[in-house]
C-alpha cells in the first residue's frame, strides 16, 4: 500500500550552505492495515521520514507511493486532496486554541466541503469513538494532554483516512496516558482497518501495539522486522540497545559459578512463556536451578519473557537440559561456564 | 466652550475612526503578506517579502509631522483640499497602515507553526490557512494591536490638528497655546486621557473574551 523508494532528504543550511543528510536512500514497504513502528534515537531522521509521507517535508529525491500514486509528483491541488485522505497526529497535538473541541474536529470536514448536517453527525460519532462527548463545547486549553491527543485523533479520522501518521504522538504524555492513547490507536486500527505508521523513541510504544518495526539510525534504516523478531533476536547494535529488557544489564561478572554450573539467558515467547518449563526440567532431570533474573513483558498480545539462571549438574544432565530447553522452544544463550564438576 | 469641545471631540473621533478603518483595511493584508511570504512559511517568497519590508520601513521612518507635509499633493488629489478633518484622514491612514502591518505581522507570528502544519497536513489551501487558522488564532492579539493603533492615531490626530486638521489637538493649540487658555487646554487633555482609557479598557475586555488559550 505504501512504498518508499530511495527516499533522501538533505537539508542545506541557509547561510553556511552546509549540507545535513537527514535521510539517505531509505526503502520501505508498509502493508495495508498494519501498525508499523519506526524507532530511532533523536536526530536519526525519523521525524523527517514521517513528514515526508505527506510532504510536510519535501524529499530531496526518491518516491513515496501511496495507493499506487507517487505523491512527490502531485501538483499543489492534487496534494491537498491526497492529504485529506491521510490523517496525522502530533507530539504537541497542534489543536486550534480559538476553536472548541467540536469545531476542531469539524475543521478537516469544513475545508473538504462536507455539508453541515453530515459534519454535525460525524463529529458526534468521532467524539463518541474517542470518549469525549461531554467535552464538545470546551476549548483545548481546558483539556489534559491525553484528552488533547484524543481530540487530535478524532480530527485526524474525520475524513475517513486509510492512513494515520503518528509523529511522536505519545512522547509528551505520562506513561499511563500513553497506554490509554495506544489502546485507542489499536482499537481504531482494528475497528476501522486503518493503516497506522508511528514514530517513537520509546520501545514500550512499539511493544504495545506495533506489528512490524523499522529501526532507523544515522539517516538509514538498519533493521526491518516483526516486533517479535526485533525483541527475540535483534540484529543491529542499536536494535539490541532498544530491545534491552533489563536482562542485558545483568551483572554477569558478579555471579560466582561453582564447578559444574552454567549461566544461561533464556528467552521465551508466546505459549512457552506460560508453561512451567523450569520446574519440569528440575523434576525430570534432577538438576539444580537458581533463578537470578526474571522478567515477563507483552508484545502486543504475545507474552515474552527473559530469564537468567544457573544450572548445576553433571555434563550429561547439562546436555539434556539444553536439549530440553530447545525442544520447548526457548531461545538459549550461554553467558558463562564454570567447567566440568570434579 | 462646551460646544467647542463637543465638536472637537466628535471631529477627533471621526478622524481616528476613519483612519483606523483604512489602516486596518490596508495594513491587515500587508501584515498577512509579510508573514506568509517569510522563508519556510506557506507562501514563501523572499522577493515579495523583502520589497514589502523595505517599503514599510521607509514609511515608518518618516516622522509623522513631516509625512503630513510631504504628502499634501497626494491629499489634495484625493480629497481636493489639505485642510480640515477629512483631509487629515489621508496622512493619518498612510502613517497608520505600515504601523498596523507590523503589528499584524508580530501577532500572526505568535501563532504556533505546529497548528499551521496540522492544517497543511489536513489539506488546507493557503487561503484557508490564512482565514480559518492564522487570523482566528491571532484574534485576541490582533484586537490588542488595533487598540494600540487607535491610541497612536489619537496622538497623531492632535498633530494633524496643528496644521488645520480640526479636532481636540487643533483646539488645544489654538486656545491653549496661542491664547493661553488653560481651562480649554486642561479640558482637552482630560478628554484625551478619558478617550485613551476607554479605548484601552474596551480593547483589553474584548481581547480577554476572545482569548481561549
Amino acid at each position: 500500500m505504501i512504498k518508499i523508494e530511495n527516499l533522501t532528504k538533505i537539508y542545506t543550511h541557509p547561510q553556511t550552505k552546509e549540507k545535513i543528510v537527514a535521510l539517505q536512500n531509505v526503502n520501505l514497504e508498509i502493508k495495508s492495515g498494519e501498525i508499523f513502528g519506526i524507532i530511532g534515537p533523536s536526530g536519526a531522521g525519523k521525524s523527517t521520514f514521517i513528514r515526508c509521507l505527506n510532504l510536510l517535508e519535501k524529499p530531496t529525491s526518491g518516491s513515496v507511493w501511496i495507493d499506487g500514486e507517487d505523491i512527490t509528483k502531485l501538483s499543489g491541488q492534487q496534494l491537498r486532496e491526497k492529504r485529506k485522505q491521510i490523517g496525522m497526529i502530533f507530539q504537541h497535538f497542534n489543536l486550534m486554541s480559538s476553536r472548541t473541541v467540536w469545531q476542531n474536529v469539524a475543521y478537516p470536514m469544513e475545508i473538504a466541503g462536507v455539508d453541515k448536517k453530515t459534519i454535525a453527525q460525524r463529529v458526534e460519532e468521532l467524539l463518541e469513538l474517542v470518549g469525549l462527548n461531554d467535552k464538545a463545547q470546551v476549548y483545548p486549553a481546558q483539556l489534559s494532554g491525553g484528552q488533547k491527543q484524543r481530540v487530535g485523533i478524532a480530527r485526524a479520522l474525520a475524513n475517513n483516512p486509510k492512513l494515520l501518521l503518528c509523529d511522536e504522538a505519545t512522547s509528551a504524555l505520562d506513561p499511563q496516558t500513553t497506554k490509554s492513547i495506544l489502546q485507542l490507536l489499536l482499537e481504531i486500527n482494528r475497528k476501522l482497518k486503518i493503516t497506522i505508521i508511528l514514530i517513537t523513541h520509546e520501545m514500550a510504544v512499539i511493544r504495545e501495539i506495533c506489528d512490524r518495526v523499522a529501526v532507523i539510525n544515522e539517516s538509514n534504516i538498519v533493521e526491518i522486522n516483526s516486533v517479535l523478531s526485533v525483541f527475540t533476536s535483534p540484529q543491529a547494535n542499536i536494535t539490541k540497545e532498544f530491545a534491552a529488557n533489563g536482562g542485558e544489564n545483568f551483572p554477569i561478572e558478579t555471579v560466582k559459578l561453582k564447578p559444574g554450573e552454567r549461566l544461561y539467558k533464556l528467552s521465551f515467547v508466546g505459549e512457552s512463556a506460560e508453561k512451567p518449563i523450569i520446574s519440569s526440567a528440575i523434576k525430570k532431570l534432577g538438576i539444580e536451578v537458581n533463578i537470578l533474573y526474571a522478567n515477563i513483558d507483552r508484545l502486543k498480545d504475545i507474552p515474552f519473557g527473559t530469564l537468567i539462571i544457573t544450572v548445576g549438574g553433571s555434563p550429561q544432565q547439562i546436555e539434556q537440559t539444553e536439549q530440553f530447553f530447545t525442544q520447548q522452544g526457548l531461545k538459549m544463550e550461554v553467558l558463562a561456564d564454570a567447567g566440568i564438576a570434579r | 466652550m462646551q460646544e467647542l469641545l463637543v465638536k472637537a471631540t466628535l471631529e477627533t473621533i471621526y478622524m481616528v475612526a476613519a483612519s483606523t478603518f483604512f489602516a486596518v483595511v490596508g495594513g491587515l493584508p500587508l501584515g498577512i503578506l509579510l508573514v506568509v511570504t517569510e522563508p519556510n512559511h506557506i507562501l514563501e517568497n523572499s522577493v515579495v517579502h523583502k520589497i514589502l519590508s523595505v517599503i514599510i520601513n521607509i514609511t515608518r521612518s518618516i516622522p509623522f509631522i513631516i509625512l503630513l507635509v510631504t504628502i499634501i499633493p497626494f491629499t489634495k488629489l484625493l480629497v481636493g483640499t489639505f485642510i480640515g478633518t477629512t483631509a487629515a484622514i489621508v496622512p493619518l491612514s498612510v502613517a497608520a497602515m505600515p504601523f498596523f502591518a507590523r503589528i499584524v505581522e508580530s501577532s500572526l507570528k505568535e501563532v504556533d507553526y505546529g497548528v499551521i502544519e496540522a492544517a497543511l497536513a489536513m489539506g488546507s489551501s493557503p487561503g484557508q490557512i490564512i482565514f480559518k487558522v492564522l487570523l482566528p488564532e491571532a484574534r485576541a492579539s490582533l484586537t490588542l494591536g488595533i487598540t494600540i493603533t487607535i491610541i497612536n492615531l489619537i496622538g497623531y490626530s492632535a498633530m494633524a490638528g496643528a496644521i488645520g486638521g480640526g479636532g481636540l489637538g487643533d483646539v488645544a493649540i489654538r486656545y491653549g497655546y496661542h491664547r493661553r487658555d488653560t481651562v480649554v487646554l486642561t479640558a482637552t487633555v482630560i478628554i484625551l486621557v478619558g478617550l485613551v482609557q476607554l479605548i484601552q479598557f474596551t480593547g483589553d475586555l474584548i481581547a480577554r473574551k476572545l482569548n481561549k488559550k
